[in-house]
């Protein structure tokens, strides 16, 4: 029903919607295409209203994403989208699963001003989570997946890149694999990972917490999160629009 | 209308009376806006002892004589008791006066209007991030 109901939604909002229907073809079990024009609320596609976000701060609109859609700015100060919802945190698999971005930083001077900037987050606690960022390092991107305390976790020397670029992380207990890709290609794969303990109580598009910590500078668009790691040729082909 | 970022920080209120302030600001900007920037929305330094606070704001509700009277309310005493000392801070580039307001030789709260209120919300912003680069162990956590 939920699946019905996101490609309905995804066709009745008027011109074609090719890369939502892609990202919708995949099954994800969340995604927030995160193209609205006005209002507090992120839609789900895959679960509304259970699983729509709640945006603090962002300016909706501000800029065409990858595919054309509107996407939001968010300050690098106070703005974020709180995606977290009971719903959500009982169909979140931290041992099986794939989380994926289009991100864009603000300006040039984001990848080397040393300040970490959060892409999306899912966390339970310090040992038990996983996210992508703007590193503290000049032109990287950092990824973490910690399990039971056990943290597979780099920094990916990517930019300084001005453009839209999509990062997609994969995790799979059962594969003994984390594997982060940039712009469909894989960067970074690492294995032995520990056991996943508990369920997230934070889930974030563009902060750390809701303090905010962390706020990204510069837009996001299609955040999305799958309950399975996508294969490789998936992930390349959500990186195209 | 000023579409901004301004901050302030304890520096002797008791809690009740930071408690009180905060209400206060927290109820500035909009009731509603189609855009999520403009309504009132914050963030709190790790120690709670400084928010900094961004909406579209009526300018006067920022002014220094509104704070004195804000101050004066809490305390429950003439605004023109409290004195003020006001300087221009660069956090980004931009101009950013900072106020502090002092009653009987104690300090009692500093304010931040980033970039002014003239600035553009982007010069704001600018120097709203360039102040929280330059304090960020007490603004983030650690890595």
């Amino acid at each position: 029903m939920g699946m019905l109901h996101g490609t309905m939604r995804a066709l009745l909002g008027g011109a074609k919607k090719s890369y939502i229907d892609k990202v919708l073809g995949t099954d994800p079990f969340a995604y927030w295409p995160q193209n609205e024009k006005s209002g507090l609320t992120a839609i789900d596609l895959i679960n509304s209203p259970a699983q729509d976000g709640t945006y603090t701060g962002v300016t909706l609109n501000a800029l065409p994403g990858p595919d054309g859609q509107p996407t939001p700015f968010f300050d690098g100060a106070n703005d974020f989208n709180n995606v977290f919802s009971a719903t959500l945190q009982g169909a979140l698999n931290g041992s099986e699963g794939t989380l994926q971005v289009w991100s864009k930083v603000a300006n040039a001077g984001v990848w080397t001003d040393g300040t970490l900037r959060r892409a999306l987050t899912v966390s339970v606690d310090a040992n038990n989570e996983i996210f992508v960022e703007r590193s503290s390092v000049d032109n990287a991107l950092r990824y973490r997946y910690e399990a039971g305390g056990v943290a597979e976790t780099g920094d990916v020397a990517f930019g300084p890149v001005s453009d839209w670029f999509s990062i997609a992380l994969t995790w799979s207990i059962m594969a003994d694999t984390v594997a982060l890709y940039l712009n469909g290609v894989p960067v970074a794969v690492k294995g032995a990972l520990g056991a996943w303990a508990g369920a997230p109580v934070t889930v974030l598009v563009g902060a750390r917490t809701v303090a905010p910590s962390r706020p990204w500078h510069g837009n996001l668009a299609h955040p999305a999160l799958w309950t399975r790691p996508l294969a490789p040729a998936e992930i390349a082909d959500l990186a195209v629009v | 209308m000023w579409h901004g970022y301004f901050g302030i920080e304890n520096l002797a209120l008791n809690a009740t009376q930071r408690a009180t302030l905060v209400a206060e600001l927290r109820a500035l900007g909009p009731a509603s806006d189609p855009q999520p920037a403009r309504l009132n929305h914050w963030r709190v330094r790790l120690d709670g002892e400084a928010v900094i606070f961004e909406a579209l704001f009526n300018e006067n509700s920022l002014t220094v004589d509104a704070f004195k009277n804000r101050l004066a309310s809490i305390f429950g005493v003439d605004p023109g008791t409290i004195t003020t000392d006001a300087t221009t801070h660069h956090f980004a580039g931009g101009d950013t006066p900072v106020v502090v307001f002092s009653r009987g030789g104690t300090d009692y709260l500093r304010l931040a209007l980033f970039g002014g209120v003239s600035s553009s919300w982007e010069n704001s912003g600018d120097e709203c991030r360039g102040y929280l680069k330059l304090y960020q162990d007490a603004w983030e956590l650690a890595e």
